[in-house]
């Protein structure tokens, strides 16, 4: 058993996430933030520890408690709920906008016309609100 | 040329003395004149395409979607230059979804010489922002293993979101002086050294005046010291390339001749470009040196190395 993906995976269920790719899991301990990553390659790497900030892509962030999914989310996380979106809707999407759209309440897998997967949003109300989306970085930094 | 005829150019094209005459006593008048010439808007703008997620074909065509014309380039294979529409490619889907990246000509043919394979392990000595470090990625299809280290945390966050875009995970990140890596072994390693980047000249006019000769005597001294530790942490056999943005023999040839006894220099597999000084050493010949005059891009030096002993 993965720990750190067991781990992950309890947090991630808060917020409806329930399954992620099987591939390697690490978490990266910084001052006040845990950060969980992931890899498909074994980084067996354990020199420097203390300098590094980072073993593969980064999905999960936690600062003074506070959770946040990070864009490598998008790249591992398996659900079955997607919805396609059209481009100017992605584009909206991209940048961490809500729209309104038909569909069943749940969490979705978000893709654009060229059936890229661009994001999770959560649908409540026939209203699409983005858990995390691609764009994220170029908003918020890392 | 004499006193007066320097400063009449100084005063034309905004340079700083010194680094006036160290362009000039490398490459020419007539070719210096031309570099200084040149406006930001006369360089090519290009991008690099990510083979992992979709063709060159592809990629012009989801480009022109977003109203981006785009139009391939001789090298390398992922290289495409913008025609049209350069300002929607940073909020374009196209680079969103991580299947392109812009990035200039150097940087592109920096990584195309070192030519990293599936399952090297690849040191990236100064990564951030990330750009060399995710096409190093895809050139290795993600089965290897790269360490991407930089020494500016604030610089960090840029190289994270880069690598989440691009999909490429066999990634240590490190944050450290890269002079303080030791006991480690590499397969392939690229050191895009910290220089004055006076290459940049054409691109950010400011570069003119706040570097002269000094500062490139100042960087040569911390070039040096890098490249022994990256030739320490380099396999025997094993493949690096040493690049920087500046053009001055000082910050390149000047700086590999002091290594010079324990590698080998290996011709770069570029078409393009000029080759490096041999009147320093014969085997600069083998080098590249991206001219803006010639290329409509940012000047690059580049150098690729096999360790011998």
């Amino acid at each position: 058993m993965d720990i750190n993906r067991e781990l992950a995976l309890e947090i991630l269920s808060e917020f409806g996430i329930h399954h992620i790719e099987d591939c390697e899991y690490y978490l990266i301990e910084l001052e006040k933030t845990k950060i969980y990553t992931y890899s498909r390659s074994k980084l067996n790497f354990f020199k420097y520890e203390k300098f590094i900030k980072s073993k593969g892509i980064p999905f999960l962030k936690i600062v003074k408690g506070n959770t946040m999914l990070l864009p490598g989310i998008i790249h591992i996380v398996q659900i079955e709920d997607e919805i396609t979106l059209t481009n100017k809707q992605a584009h909206d999407f991209s940048y961490g906008k809500s729209m309104e759209i038909i569909g069943e309440d749940g969490i979705y897998m978000v893709r654009d016309t060229y059936k890229r997967k661009i994001g999770i949003a959560q649908i409540s109300d026939s209203i699409l609100i983005p858990l995390i989306d691609q764009g994220w970085y170029l908003r918020e930094g890392a | 040329m004499n006193r007066k005829q320097l400063k009449s150019l100084q005063l034309k094209y905004g340079v700083e003395a010194s680094l006036l005459t160290n362009f000039i006593d490398s490459f020419g008048l007539v070719e210096t004149e031309k570099i200084m010439s040149m406006k930001p808007s006369d360089l090519k703008r290009t991008v690099r395409v990510n083979l992992m997620k979709v063709t060159r074909e592809q990629a012009i065509q989801r480009l022109k979607q977003e109203k981006i014309i785009a139009k391939e380039i001789p090298e390398p294979p992922e290289g495409l230059e913008i025609l049209k529409g350069w300002e929607k490619v940073g909020s374009s889907q196209t680079y969103l979804a991580g299947e392109i990246m812009p990035q200039g000509l150097g940087s592109m043919l920096a990584v195309h010489a070192l030519d990293p394979r599936p399952g090297d392990r690849v040191l990236d000595m100064a990564a951030a922002p990330g750009g060399k470090t995710c096409f190093i990625g895809e050139r290795i299809r993600n089965s290897g293993l790269i360490v991407a280290n930089d020494k500016s945390t604030s610089r960090l966050s840029s190289l994270i979101s880069n690598l989440s875009r691009h999909s490429i995970d066999p990634v240590i990140i490190m944050n450290l002086d890269a002079g303080q890596l030791r006991n480690m072994e590499f397969d392939r390693i690229l050191l895009d050294a910290p220089c004055t980047g006076e290459g940049l000249v054409v691109s950010q006019p400011s570069r003119r005046k706040s570097k002269g000769i000094q500062n490139s005597y100042t960087m040569q001294n911390v070039q040096i010291n890098l490249l022994r530790r990256a030739l320490s942490l380099l396999k025997v056999g094993g493949i690096m390339v040493y690049s920087t943005c500046s053009l001055s023999f000082i910050e390149n040839e000047q700086v590999l001749l002091s290594s010079l006894v324990s590698v080998e220099i290996l011709d770069t597999g570029i078409i393009s470009g000029n080759p490096g000084n041999s009147d320093i050493h014969q085997s600069f010949e083998l080098s590249k040196r991206l001219l803006p005059s010639k290329l409509a891009c940012d000047g690059f030096f580049i150098t690729k190395i096999r360790r011998l002993q």
